[in-house]
């Protein structure tokens, strides 16, 4: 804005914040507040969750509330104009530098208000959708992802490269994911799916339900998983239910700080087939991030349990 | 007091035990896979006469699964409920309950503290440590009960020493509570979810070779309880009689009071804080069998062992192929009960 006469600096200020006052009178609801600076080329989106927001045409100050998303910038190559990202956020290493602005579920507004983001992007999975919804109402521009299943990760890589001006190295890297997803398929082609039982916590004993990001990833990688059919995100499971439908194979991801333990040993565990025959898998954690690298997830899956078709 | 006559002690025992085995039987034919009563008689039969005995899915679903379960449920119960009626009877206060006095707290940040360590340290990556965490627990619970023991004076003071013991009780649990809220919110939080389940008091969890020294000492605290039950009855009509009776008041209380707090730190170890057994089951069992500790004392037992038990065949289930915590059962069933009973009280005087 260095371009801008001085005193044309201070009517957009007057400007700002007349419209903050006004939108707080006259809209009151929390999701429409989000109005970008006037003056600034913005164009209008609707996010994952069917809210109009406002965005710069190409946002130079982005704050990322999740992992996913910081990800997926990185991959599009926008995390120079990345300017805040979450305690969650290690991957790649290169975020370590960035300054964090709170975790997951409590977003330090204080310090997301002083560095004046253009763009605040968030997530579905994983954000406390008050605190986000919070966020818009205190006047920034909020984006949230909703990427529950693979093919709403799609819709999220394009989105987020829409609205930082980079929607072409967005469709490229799905389609990327795409090919490489279509590869994996085609070398399991003819197989039967193999029935598995995730476990997405041991103790107790969580599992991924229909609508889950997992169940749908299980599925890209030719796994049909026995707990599909509930109708909840994250169910308890009855260790009685996985003995009477007895898995093909046993899966997880390696967690830290929570451990799996050696299911040969634990009483009704042990008569599981998956078990006595050792198909017990651990997964990278990357499998269940809904970003474009669930795709190295589905990789190391198909290779682990279909050794002879990656040869 | 009436005269209580070891007949009525023993047939009020028998009774309950027949219908905690009743009981039994009949959370070992529910659960969310169907077993038909008559497969189950089968199964048992195979289990203990032939030779080898039957191995299908059937047969570990109940042996391996609900059988445990069913013990387990029973011997949680049964030691909660008898630890809430010491702690009420000892500190001549109906709300007292075993968690009032900071165990559940304590052995949550055992568990807390041992989880954060464990993810420090790097050896949660091993099996062997999957099952320290409830000996962490237990410790927890100990060092909790000295400490709230200590700081409330003990309980050599006749009168209100009793009520020092609660508020101690009191305050110590709502500063381990900030504790753990600071050891949560400043650890990484990928174990998070795991504890929070167990702060509500689950069953679901695998038993391992704890379990006998969890059953041997309650077993054991509940046959030294059962041994002092008159000795409370006499503190209860007042201190100062019950010293010239020849009891010696300082004594059994610090006795009930460690007993029934070593029961509670042994099953919470391996449950976690089930909510309100300690609370409704005693006050449930008084009004069903009086207030003479010699009879409550056996028959809280039983009866906690039953009501855990259903509130866990409920649990498991309701909503098959999906659990609940029991925690949920017994706090849904227990607290209107409960502000009832309250209500009653709060009536007669």
């Amino acid at each position: 804005m260095r371009y801008l006469p001085r005193h044309s600096l201070t009517l957009l200020l007057l400007l700002c914040l007349a419209d903050s006052a006004c939108s707080s009178k006259s809209r009151p609801t929390p999701d429409s507040s989000a109005a970008p600076p006037a003056g600034v080329d913005s164009v209008n989106y609707t996010d994952g969750l069917g809210r109009q927001v406002s965005v710069a045409r190409h946002p130079l100050r982005i704050i990322s509330l999740a992992p996913s998303v910081t990800e997926v910038l990185y991959l599009l190559g926008a995390e120079d104009r990345l300017i805040g990202v979450t305690t969650h956020c290690d991957w790649p290493d290169a975020v370590r530098s960035k300054p964090r602005i709170g975790d997951l579920i409590n977003p330090n507004y204080e310090l997301i208000l002083a560095a004046k983001p253009d763009l605040v992007i968030a997530s579905t999975a994983g954000n406390d959708q008050s605190a986000v919804l919070k966020l818009a109402a205190l006047g920034l521009p909020v984006y949230v992802t909703a990427p529950r299943t693979v093919e709403r990760i799609f819709e999220t890589v394009e989105a987020i490269g829409r609205i930082t001006d980079c929607a072409a190295r967005g469709q490229a890297l799905v389609s990327r994911m795409k090919e490489r997803l279509g590869e994996v398929g085609r070398r399991l082609d003819g197989l039967p799916p193999l029935r598995a039982f995730f476990i997405t916590w041991f103790d107790p004993l969580l599992t991924p339900g229909r609508e889950t990001f997992e169940t749908s990833v299980l599925r890209l990688a030719g796994v049909t998983s026995i707990s599909e059919d509930i109708d909840q995100y994250y169910p308890r499971y009855s260790l009685e239910q996985v003995l009477a439908r007895d898995p093909d194979v046993i899966i997880t991801v390696n967690h830290q700080g929570s451990p799996l333990p050696d299911l040969r040993r634990l009483p009704g565990w042990q008569r599981l087939r998956a078990v006595r025959q050792e198909k017990v898998y651990f997964l990278d954690e990357v499998f269940q991030h809904p970003s474009p690298r669930f795709v190295d997830g589905v990789e190391e899956l198909a290779r682990k349990l279909h050794p002879e078709r990656f040869q | 007091m009436n005269r209580l006559s070891r007949t009525r002690i023993l047939s009020t025992s028998l009774a309950l035990l027949a219908a905690w085995a009743a009981a039994a039987v009949v959370s070992l034919n529910v659960g969310s896979v169907r077993i038909p009563v008559s497969t189950t008689l089968q199964l048992l039969k195979s289990r203990f006469l032939s030779e080898p005995p039957e191995s299908g899915t059937l047969a570990a679903i109940l042996f391996s699964v609900r059988l445990p379960r069913v013990f387990l449920g029973s011997l949680v119960g049964a030691s909660l409920a008898a630890a809430g009626a010491a702690f009420q009877s000892l500190l001549r206060n109906p709300l007292a309950d075993p968690y009032v006095l900071g165990v559940s707290t304590g052995a949550s940040m055992g568990t807390i503290l041992f989880s954060v360590a464990a993810a420090s340290f790097g050896f949660a990556a091993g099996n062997g440590f999957f099952y320290a965490r409830p000996g962490a627990a237990f410790l927890g619970a100990a060092a909790t009960v000295a400490a709230v023991y200590v700081i409330g004076g003990g309980t050599e003071r006749s009168g209100e020493g009793s009520q020092r013991l609660l508020l101690a009780g009191i305050v110590l649990a709502s500063f381990i509570s900030s504790i753990n809220v600071f050891l949560l919110t400043s650890t990484n939080q990928a174990d998070l979810r795991g504890i929070f389940y167990w702060l509500i008091g689950d069953l679901s969890r695998p038993v391992d070779a704890s379990i006998y020294v969890v059953t041997a000492v309650v077993l054991a605290g509940f046959l030294l309880l059962y041994l002092l039950s008159q000795s409370l009855n006499l503190i209860a009509m007042g201190e100062t009689s019950a010293l010239i009776l020849g009891v010696e008041v300082a004594r059994v209380k610090t006795w009930v009071y460690l007993l029934a707090s070593l029961m509670t730190g042994a099953v919470v170890s391996v449950s976690g804080p089930i909510a309100y057994i300690g609370l409704i089951c005693p006050h449930m069992a008084r009004m069903m069998f009086g207030s003479d500790n010699r009879i409550l004392f056996p028959a809280v037992f039983i009866f906690g062992a039953i009501f855990t038990l259903l509130a866990d065949t409920l649990a498991r289930s309701v909503f098959s192929p999906t659990e609940l915590p029991v925690g949920v059962i017994t706090a849904l069933c227990g607290a209107p009960l409960f502000i009832y009973l309250l209500h009653r009280k709060g009536g007669e005087r």
